[in-house]
């Protein structure tokens, strides 16, 4: 059995921070992914990183702003570390190599999304995720960090409250084995595949949110689920919503302007508009030119030509609303620590509090960076201490004789595809930009009822070589967990806020509901409890 | 639009032979080939194995042989490939198959692209903020760091095909990035244009440009790994250790064209070899002894200087000078 003192689960933007920080601070460290880290969900991040710099901005403004968007449900301090220390963050990545575009005196260029006050993303073109992820890649091989790549982490193993490591499978040969480690980062990414018309790549399952959930963990503002107004019509990509500061004009398709960078409302009000009118939009990118859209819009333009047949210079791109990601997920503190000590989590699957009810355009791939690194930074100094790892030999017999029975179901009419597409479309449908009690109590219905068939159904695939279908039937557990999670929460949230928007409950209630909402598994289903949120550290 | 997929087959736990599946799919008609494959796997044969993550074109890992081209199956239109109502996928070349279009890049692709030591070491002084660089300087870099790593310009390589030593015009393109990035430090540079410059490294490239064919980015890996490699000679780096015939060849070469306006190619068959390098010379003899005959064995250092010689050096010298 693999035993390390720190294993990180994930391989994208925050994993891989979260994994070079353990490495410096001296801890064994070993990364396990479910994809190559380069085909991580991060390489899809187009438009930049959220870090004040300079005399127009601060810290203190780049706060404000990421509170005013948090709809108060922002904790302030998780808010204050991030902004705080995105600066050095970035000037970190240019130094190890992120090329990072440049204003005329060779100093890093800015772009504006909506929200902030000022410019002040760092972007790399469009393709910023995707540099940030291969920069940090690059320093992750040369640290020769052993990494398990393709494989999928099934449990996470926590003994007398402790963490003690994961179980995992190899999707090339379908093997179960432990891994041994006292210390685990979950990083795996968020659950966008959730719903059917979202941004999401195909790995964006809700694993590490499930992962902790099972183990008994509390999942956060699961209830905040984020649109993108800049979605492809039928594709799971989206132009950056920096397009719009850049220049580019969101039009009707008469070509009538819809709104400018002066009004341009917050992402979750300009979703809730455009879905609301039923108008159908286009950006506009021919302003920019040809020169400046390859500067500033290099894959874009690309990509809309082979999957759009769009000249972006000569023509306007369609666009509509998307899924685009559960801003909630497993809860931690500043140092990405969980209530379960040895189980840290960062990156899109987990919940410092930073995103609140609504995220600041420009702070993913931002709190990706800093709480990744925290969170290797903590797990590092938390193993120094920390009871080893090691798992018994009968949880690994147990697991492998789950396993063996969910291939002896016999298989019938029902497949995992099939309650997949029925819970992605039912998320879509009455979960979505505007919820009611009724709806939410419809999807609840069929989570449930999607849940009982999940254990009933069985494989038509019984190979154990890459067997998609045994892929699927783990990741579909995840996203019904994660759904219910959400659900739950929405119901409970009777007020509007943020990305949550009742119709039955359309004003906001601060005396209510300014706090989190937990929820955790319990014997009888999800259990939902609330928290204040943490002033404490401002 | 309906469409016959015919896919390539090979799973190791049946023991059969590789082989082609035919599958009919009707789907609109924006559909990808890769949307044509998940209908295959989901509706119609839930064996079927093959890799997709982010279905834009982001992320590189469904470079696939499609109607006989390298392709990225997510942002390849059926509509665009389709012939004869037909849609043929097979694994890419050049790379061990694991399972369908399941294949691996380990040796193939990851384990080269370490192999170019492709970081960055922050060139000191470390600057408190960020490097102040002009934006030309990061233009190519940001643009050969779009690169996906999808290898299909490692499947296009003609040198790989025959030998699977070559680092190969993937790993190469990802050492140009770090070589050109005017943040990195100058001892890593050199190191590391040492090298590529070694057996297995830029000077193993036939110069055909199917890599640039190939890169359905658009990033010209062949003309980058030329860039690579000019840049060694710039810096004084004509060869890696292990293959100093390679600096003997330039050097004889230059020196020939220097002395005369043109190639001595007996003199360049000699001194690539080594004037003390016996057995080297050795080698040559049968092929001089046939060669003799038919009169078209050049005799070294005897031949005459082409008119304009003087004005040929002078070129020679002040590129020379450039390169210092």
């Amino acid at each position: 059995m693999p035993e390390y003192d720190v294993l990180i689960v994930g391989g994208g933007v925050a994993g891989l921070g979260a994994a070079l920080a353990a490495k410096r601070a001296g801890a064994q460290v070993a990364l396990l992914s479910k994809t190559h880290p380069l085909r991580s969900h991060s390489a899809t991040s187009p438009g930049g990183m959220n870090a004040a710099f300079g005399p127009d901005d601060s810290w203190q403004q780049h706060a404000q702003d990421t509170l005013q968007a948090g709809g108060g449900l922002c904790d302030p301090a998780a808010v204050e570390w991030m902004c705080r220390e995105a600066p050095q963050d970035v000037i970190h990545l240019d130094h190890i190599g992120v090329p990072f575009n440049r204003d005329a005196e060779g100093k890093l260029d800015r772009r504006i999304f909506g929200g902030n006050g000022v410019p002040r993303a760092a972007f790399a073109s469009d393709l910023t995720g995707h540099t940030v992820l291969n920069t940090l890649y690059e320093q992750f091989i040369r640290e020769d960090v052993p990494a398990h790549e393709e494989w999928l982490a099934t449990s996470l193993v926590v003994e007398d409250g402790v963490c003690r490591g994961v179980l995992a499978l190899e999707l090339g040969t379908g093997k179960l084995e432990g891994f041994s480690a006292r210390a685990i980062v979950l990083a795996t990414g968020g659950a966008g595949r959730l719903y059917d018309s979202s941004t999401a790549s195909q790995s964006c399952c809700g694993d590490g949110m499930s992962l902790a959930y099972r183990a008994g963990l509390s999942l956060m503002d699961m209830e905040m689920v984020q649109y993108h107004p800049f979605g492809f019509r039928d594709r799971a990509t989206f132009a950056s919503e920096g397009a719009l500061g850049d220049g580019a004009v969101l039009c009707d398709e008469a070509g009538q302007p819809v709104v400018s960078m002066n009004g341009l409302p917050p992402r979750d009000e300009l979703c809730r508009s455009l879905a609301a009118s039923g108008a159908r939009t286009v950006l506009d990118f021919r302003a920019l030119g040809k020169e400046r859209i390859s500067a500033r819009f290099f894959y874009l333009a690309r990509v809309a030509n082979e999957l759009a047949g769009i000249s972006l210079d000569k023509e306007p791109l369609p666009v509509q609303p998307r899924m685009h990601r559960v801003l909630g997920g497993v809860q931690t503190d500043l140092r990405g620590a969980t209530a379960v000590p040895g189980v840290f989590a960062a990156g899109e699957c987990a919940s410092p509090g930073v995103h609140g009810a609504n995220a600041l355009a420009g702070n993913a791939l931002t709190a990706g960076v800093v709480f990744g690194r925290r969170a290797g930074t903590a797990a590092a100094a938390y193993v120094q201490a920390a009871p080893a790892g090691g798992i018994a030999d009968t949880v690994l017999d147990y697991t492998e004789r789950e396993l063996a029975v969910v291939f002896s179901r016999p298989s019938g009419e029902d497949t995992v595809v099939k309650i997949y597409r029925e819970l992605a479309a039912k998320m879509a449908d009455k979960v979505g930009l505007v919820r009611d009690e009724t709806g939410l109590q419809d999807a609840a219905e069929c989570v449930a009822d999607l849940k009982t068939r999940y254990t009933q159904v069985g494989l038509r695939h019984h190979g154990k070589m890459y067997n998609h279908e045994l892929l699927t039937w783990y990741e579909l557990g995840s996203l019904l967990d994660v759904a219910q999670a959400v659900v739950v929460a929405a119901q409970a949230r009777r007020e509007s806020r943020g990305v949550h928007q009742r119709s039955d409950f359309p004003t906001r209630s601060d005396t209510e509901w300014q706090q989190h909402s937990l929820v955790t598994s319990g014997p009888d289903g999800p259990d939902l409890a609330t928290c204040p949120v943490n002033t404490s550290a401002w | 639009m309906e469409t016959t997929f015919k896919v390539y087959r090979f799973d190791p736990e049946n023991g059969r032979k590789p082989d082609f599946a035919t599958y009919t799919v009707d789907l609109p008609d924006s559909a990808t080939v890769m949307d044509g494959l998940r209908h295959i796997r989901d509706e119609l044969d839930p064996s079927l194995a093959f890799r997709a993550s982010c279905d834009r074109g982001s992320c590189g890992d469904c470079a696939l042989r499609i109607n006989k081209k390298g392709k990225l199956g997510c942002t390849l239109q059926i509509a665009k490939t389709v012939k004869d109502g037909v849609v043929k996928v097979e694994p890419i070349r050049n790379i061990p198959v694991l399972k369908d279009l399941v294949y691996d890049m380990e040796t193939f692709l990851w384990q080269k692209i370490k192999s170019v030591k492709p970081w960055i070491t922050p060139r000191e002084p470390e600057p408190d903020g960020e490097y102040i660089v002009a934006e030309e300087k990061l233009l190519e870099v940001r643009k050969a760091m779009s690169c996906v790593m999808c290898g299909l310009c490692d499947e296009g390589c003609v040198v790989i095909k025959i030998d699977k030593k070559f680092v190969g015009p993937a790993a190469l393109t990802k050492a140009y990035r770090a070589v050109f990035d005017p943040r990195d430090g100058e001892h890593e540079h050199n190191e590391r244009l040492t090298l590529v410059s070694e057996p297995g490294g830029v000077w193993d490239c036939t110069h055909c440009f199917e890599a640039n064919g190939h890169c359905p980015l658009g990033l010209e890996p062949t003309t980058r790994l030329f860039e690579v490699r000019d840049e060694a000679i710039r810096r004084g780096i004509r060869s890696g250790t292990k293959n100093p015939k390679v600096q003997r060849h330039y050097d004889s070469f230059v020196n020939s064209v220097k002395r005369s306006g043109w190639l001595d190619e007996g003199r360049l068959a000699i001194e690539s070899e080594g004037l003390t390098n016996i057995a080297g010379l050795a080698k040559l003899l049968p092929t001089v002894l046939r060669a003799l005959p038919k009169g078209k064995a050049p005799l070294p250092y005897l031949h005459p200087k082409r008119p304009g010689t003087q004005a040929i050096r002078r070129i020679i010298e002040k590129a020379q000078r450039r390169e210092v």
